[in-house]
């Protein structure tokens, strides 16, 4: 067992439950300022794009995760459940690499 | 105890999409060097995808303890609008042990699932809620360990696939936030995503910044411009209406 592996599990865990659980220790939490407000709801848009970029491309060709993940976000504005979503584009990922191998 | 039962039925959906990418998890921690008890520890700790994924990258880039869970909290600080909105529909009178039991498994998926009964019904029973939760926990936590411990039969063509599992969950996710808003709102949180992912683009490369150090920048920087500017539009209201019957997020 890797000692700093399970320290940073456990600092996640104490940051993720408190998130998760203050809604439902503080019921009054989401009638903050507004400008806290609206740092809460982009700053996780925020974290995203710069999950993304630029670690999505490496692994596959770049043309190849632009058409991946351009059908992703597609289908999740249409409404496709987000699981269903994943599982299309590792479908589609493992197609574009077994029948395309040079894109 | 029928309401339990059918929470655990609401969580088959999400467990088929949990496996693989839990497997998907389990394998990355163990080509990453660890044991599959590290991995299948992490996933009973933490029970948070994306932020394992998250974390599983920047431990294996050297990023410090701290770098990691102050990044892992900000990406998980979209649970703080979820979980308010199915606390508002989990019984009041429920005691506190019970309620703080019940937010430990509010992920993406299980909110969905969640706000979809919210949505036809109104409040949401405990003994269901707990069903759906333990459901997802066990299929992220079976996953992780059956990644970690058997992944590497897997052949490579599949595992090459089954790593853009993480980025299709990461675009997914924001492409729900951003269906989510309306308006100027919806605009704020598009820019702040291409600013960000940008920002941390420029830093990795052009600075040449360490990726620890790059990420949680970029983040913070992307959110705090789009706090202060960009286009006006109607407040987030707290605890809003839920979203659409089948929308995950």
């Amino acid at each position: 067992m890797n000692t700093r592996w399970i320290l940073t599990a456990l600092g996640l865990l104490v940051g993720t439950y408190t998130v998760r659980a203050l809604p439902f220790w503080v019921p009054d939490i989401s009638s903050v300022s507004p400008r806290i407000r609206r740092f809460l709801e982009i700053v996780p848009a925020a974290a995203l794009g710069a999950l993304i970029a630029p670690d999505a491309f490496g692994a596959v060709s770049a043309g190849l995760t632009v058409a991946v993940l351009g059908v992703t976000v597609f289908l999740t504005l249409r409404g496709m459940n987000l699981t269903v979503v994943v599982l299309v584009a590792i479908g589609l990922t493992w197609v574009g690499i077994t029948l395309l191998p040079v894109v | 105890m029928k309401q339990f039962f059918s929470g655990l039925g609401a969580a088959i959906p999400i467990a088929g999409g949990y496996i693989p990418v839990a497997i998907t998890y389990g394998l990355i921690v163990r080509t990453g060097g660890l044991s599959v008890l590290d991995a299948g520890l992490s996933s009973m700790i933490i029970f948070a995808g994306a932020a394992q994924f998250l974390a599983a990258g920047m431990f294996f880039s050297g990023a410090g303890i701290l770098q990691i869970v102050v990044s892992g909290w900000l990406l998980n600080l979209r649970h703080l609008l979820m979980s308010s909105v199915i606390a508002e529909h989990v019984d009041r009178e429920l005691p506190l042990a019970a309620r703080s039991a019940l937010a430990f498994g509010i992920t993406d998926e299980v909110f969905g699932v969640a706000s979809w009964r919210v949505a036809a019904g109104g409040t949401i029973p405990p003994l269901f809620l707990a069903g759906l939760e333990i459901g997802a926990y066990l299929s992220w936590v079976g996953g992780t360990i059956l990644g970690a411990a058997v992944g590497n039969v897997l052949p490579p063509s599949v595992r090459i696939a089954m790593g853009m599992a993480l980025y299709a969950l990461f675009a997914a996710l924001l492409a729900g936030q951003i269906r989510e808003v309306r308006g100027g709102r919806r605009m704020r949180v598009v820019l702040a995503a291409a600013t960000s992912g940008g920002l941390n683009w420029f830093l990795r490369s052009a600075a040449g910044f360490d990726p620890g150090v790059a990420f949680p920048l970029a983040m913070v920087l992307g959110a705090l411009i789009f706090t202060f500017f960009g286009p006006d539009g109607e407040e987030l209201k707290p605890a809003t209406a839920p979203v659409p019957p089948e929308e995950a997020t």
